[in-house]
C-alpha cells in the first residue's frame, strides 16, 4: 500500500510553518532598513544601536548626513548621535510599521481563509459581510463631524469605523435572520446590498464635505498603514488575537466542516456554535483592522488561494499560513509602497518627497493579476 | 444498542414520520426500504440523533440520545450521508482519517494509532489504491467507498447509512454490503442501511423495515417482508419472484404492467 503522503504530520506541519515563520523574521529583520525617511540608515546599524552595541566612528566615515561639523571626520559625539537616529528610524519608525502591517496582515489572511471555508465560497472575505463599507461610512462621518479627537489613545475614526463594521454586519444577520445556513445566499446578498447603500451614503457624505475633508476621506479609503505609533499597534492586539488563537484551535473541526453539515454534526462538531464563533472573532479582528489601516483589500482574497495550492488544504495547515504569508505579503506591500514613490523620483529626477502609495493600491495592483491567474488556474483545479 | 420508542417527526403540527418503535440490537444488519419520500432518510438522521424527534424518545446504550455531546454520540453512531460533498480536494486518506476525529478533544494531529486503523481499513475496503488522490478525482462509486471507509474507521458500534450503494456498480455493491455484513457478524456492530436495493436487502439484511408515508408498513425477516404480496400494494408496480440459479432465494423482479393487462 502506498503510504499517506498527503497526510499532514507534525513534521510536516512544523517544518511548513517554521518556512513561513522564517521568512516573516527575515523581514522583520531587515525592516528597520527599509523605509522612506531620510538618513542612511541600514538594518544592521539600527539593530546594533537597538541592542546598545556602539557603532565606531571609523566605521562611519563617508557616510553622507553624519558629519555634522563637517570636518571630514567622525567624532564619538557624531557616532553616538547616528545610534539614537538609527534606533528612531528603525524600531520607532520602520520597523514599528512593520509590525503593524505583520499583524494586519496576519489577521486579513487567516480572516479570509476562514470565511472561504466558513462560507463554502472562494469569493467570501470578512469583508463581503460588509464590514469594510460599514467601516468606512463610519471613518467618514467621523471625518465630517470633524471628530478627530483622540481618546484613550485611539482616534475618533477608528471608533466611528469599528462601531460602523459591526452594525453593517449585525443588521445583515437581522435582515438575512431565519436562514438556518451560513452558506446561504440571503447572508451574502443582504451583505451585498447593505454594503452598496453604504457606499451610496459614502457618496453622500463626501458630496456635503469641504475639499480638505474629502481629501482625508479619500486617503483614508485607499488604506493606509501610517498611523504607526507602536501604541495604536498594541491596541490593536487584543481584539485581533482571539481570531489567530480561536482559528488555530478550531481547525480540526473546520476541517470536518468543509467535509459537509451533515457529517461534521455526526462526528460530534456543533455546526452553529462553530460558525457562531468563527464568524464573530473574525468580524471583531477585521472591524479592528477596517477601523485602524481603512479597507485594504486582496490580502483575504488571495492569500489563501495562493497558500492552499501550495501546501493543500488541509485546514490546520491553510489557517495558521494563511495568516503568515498574508503578514509577510503585507509587510513587503507596505515597503513597495515607500519605495515606489521614492524611484518614481529618482527615475523622473524630481523630488516627490517621501510620500507613499496607498497600501490599498499595492495590494490590488498585486493582487488582481495573481488573482486572475489563480482564476484561470481553478478550471483545472478546484480550490476550497 | 438504538431503540425508537413511538418517535414521530414532522414539521409544525403536521406529522409525516411515525410514530415508530424499533430496537436495533449489535450484530444485526438492518434495512430500510421504501418508496421515494416514505421517510427513510428522515428515519436514519432521527437515528444519528442529527434531526430531533417531535415526540417519542430515542435511546442509546440504555440513555436519552440527548444526554450525550456531540462527540460522544459520534463514538456510538457513525453516519454516512446519502450524496458525498463532491469536489473537496481532500487525499482520500485524510478523509478516512478524519473519522477518527470523535475520539480526540484536544490536539491538532492524530496518533500513529489512528494512523494504522486507518491504513488497516483501506486496506479491507480495497480503497487503499487511491489513498494518494483526493476525492475530486475519485469516481462517485470509488468516492462513496471511500466514505464507508471512512465510517469504519471511526470504529463507532453503530452505522447508519443512507443509500451506501446507490452509484456503486454491481460487483461493488456486493462487496460493500459483504463489507457491511462482516462488520455485523465479526466486530458485532449494529448497522442500519437505508436502500432502493430490494434484492441487496433481501440478501445481506437480517432484518428490514419497509416505510410507506412514514408509517411502518411491515417489520421482520426479508424473506417475509420483501414478497411480492407486501411490496406490490406500497410500490403500486406489480411485482414477482423469479427463482436465480445458484442463489439462496429468488429474485424480485417488476412486471411489465402493460404486458400482463394486454394479456388479461
Amino acid at each position: 500500500m502506498s503510504e499517506f503522503t498527503r497526510i499532514l504530520t507534525p513534521q510536516r506541519f512544523l517544518a511548513s510553518m517554521a518556512l513561513a515563520i522564517g521568512c516573516v523574521a527575515m523581514l522583520l529583520l531587515v525592516s528597520p532598513g527599509v523605509g522612506t525617511e531620510s538618513g542612511s540608515v541600514g538594518w544592521w546599524d539600527a539593530w546594533r544601536a537597538e541592542l546598545g552595541i556602539s557603532i565606531s566612528p571609523d566605521e562611519l566615515r563617508g557616510r553622507p548626513i553624519i558629519d555634522v561639523d563637517n570636518d571630514g571626520a567622525v567624532s564619538p559625539s557624531e557616532a553616538a548621535a547616528f545610534a539614537k537616529l538609527a534606533r528612531t528610524i528603525g524600531f520607532g519608525q520602520r520597523f514599528a510599521r512593520s509590525l503593524l502591517a505583520l499583524q494586519v496582515g496576519v489577521t486579513l489572511g487567516i480572516c479570509g481563509a476562514a470565511f472561504q471555508i466558513l462560507f463554502r465560497n472562494p469569493l467570501a472575505t470578512p469583508y463581503t459581510l460588509g464590514i469594510a463599507s460599514g467601516g468606512s461610512l463610519g471613518a467618514l462621518i467621523a471625518i465630517r463631524l470633524g471628530w478627530a479627537v483622540a481618546f484613550a489613545g485611539i482616534s475618533t475614526v477608528a471608533i466611528f469605523a469599528f462601531g460602523g463594521g459591526l452594525m453593517v454586519v449585525g443588521a445583515v444577520f437581522v435582515f438575512a435572520r431565519g436562514t438556518r445556513r451560513l452558506t446561504s445566499n440571503e447572508l451574502l446578498l443582504a451583505g451585498v446590498t447593505l454594503g452598496l447603500f453604504c457606499s451610496a451614503m459614502m457618496m453622500f457624505v463626501t458630496a456635503v464635505s469641504s475639499e480638505r475633508e474629502t481629501f482625508f476621506m479619500v486617503r483614508w479609503m485607499m488604506g493606509s498603514l501610517d498611523p504607526i505609533r507602536t501604541i495604536e499597534g498594541a491596541t490593536l492586539l487584543p481584539l485581533m488575537l482571539p481570531a489567530w488563537v480561536a482559528l488555530v484551535i478550531l481547525s480540526r473541526a473546520l476541517n470536518q466542516y468543509r467535509l459537509g453539515d451533515e457529517l461534521a454534526a455526526s462526528r460530534g462538531v456543533n455546526v452553529a456554535t462553530l460558525q457562531a464563533i468563527c464568524v464573530l472573532v473574525c468580524t471583531l479582528a477585521t472591524a479592528a483592522v477596517v477601523a485602524h489601516c481603512g479597507p485594504i483589500g486582496f490580502v483575504g482574497l488571495i492569500v489563501p488561494h495562493i497558500v492552499s495550492l501550495a501546501f493543500g488544504t488541509d485546514c490546520r495547515l491553510l489557517l495558521p499560513l494563511s495568516g503568515l504569508i498574508g503578514g509577510a505579503f503585507l509587510i513587503v506591500c507596505d515597503w513597495a509602497s515607500q519605495l515606489t514613490m521614492r524611484l518614481a523620483g529618482w527615475v523622473s529626477g524630481r523630488q516627490l518627497g517621501s510620500a507613499t502609495l496607498p497600501i490599498g493600491v499595492v495590494t490590488a495592483i498585486v493582487g488582481v493579476p495573481v488573482f486572475l491567474v489563480l482564476l484561470r488556474a481553478r478550471k483545472t483545479r478546484t480550490v476550497s | 444498542m438504538i431503540s425508537l420508542r413511538e418517535v414521530q417527526f414532522g414539521y409544525g403540527n403536521t406529522m409525516f414520520l411515525g410514530p415508530i418503535s424499533l430496537t436495533v440490537e449489535r450484530g444485526v444488519c438492518w434495512g430500510i426500504v421504501g418508496p421515494n419520500g416514505a421517510g427513510k432518510s428522515t428515519l436514519l438522521r432521527l437515528m444519528a440523533g442529527l434531526l430531533i424527534p417531535l415526540h417519542g424518545e430515542i435511546r442509546v446504550d440504555g440513555q436519552c440520545i440527548g444526554n450525550f455531546s456531540g462527540r460522544q454520540r459520534a463514538q456510538r453512531i457513525a453516519f454516512v450521508p446519502q450524496v458525498p460533498a463532491a469536489d473537496i480536494d481532500i487525499g482520500a486518506c485524510d478523509f478516512v482519517l478524519m473519522g477518527r476525529f470523535p475520539h480526540h478533544r484536544w490536539g491538532l494531529f492524530e496518533s500513529s494509532g489512528d494512523h494504522s486503523i486507518a491504513r488497516a481499513t483501506m486496506q479491507a475496503t480495497h480503497t487503499d489504491v487511491f489513498a494518494d488522490r483526493t476525492l475530486n478525482m475519485l469516481s462517485g462509486g470509488e468516492r462513496q467507498r471511500v466514505y464507508i471507509a471512512a465510517a469504519l474507521c471511526q470504529g463507532s458500534p453503530a452505522m447508519l447509512l443512507d443509500e451506501p450503494t446507490a452509484s456503486l456498480d454491481l460487483q461493488h455493491q456486493m462487496e460493500m454490503f459483504q463489507i457491511l455484513r462482516d462488520a455485523a457478524r465479526t466486530e458485532n456492530k449494529a448497522i442500519v442501511v437505508v436502500t432502493h436495493d430490494l434484492n441487496l436487502a433481501r440478501g445481506f439484511c437480517d432484518q428490514v423495515m419497509l416505510l410507506s408515508d412514514g408509517q411502518p408498513v411491515a417489520v421482520g425477516p426479508p424473506e417475509s417482508v420483501l414478497t411480492p404480496e407486501v411490496l406490490t400494494p406500497v410500490y403500486r408496480v406489480p411485482l414477482g419472484l423469479a427463482s436465480v440459479q445458484d442463489s439462496k432465494g429468488a429474485w424480485l423482479v417488476a412486471l411489465d404492467e402493460r404486458a400482463s393487462n394486454s394479456r388479461a
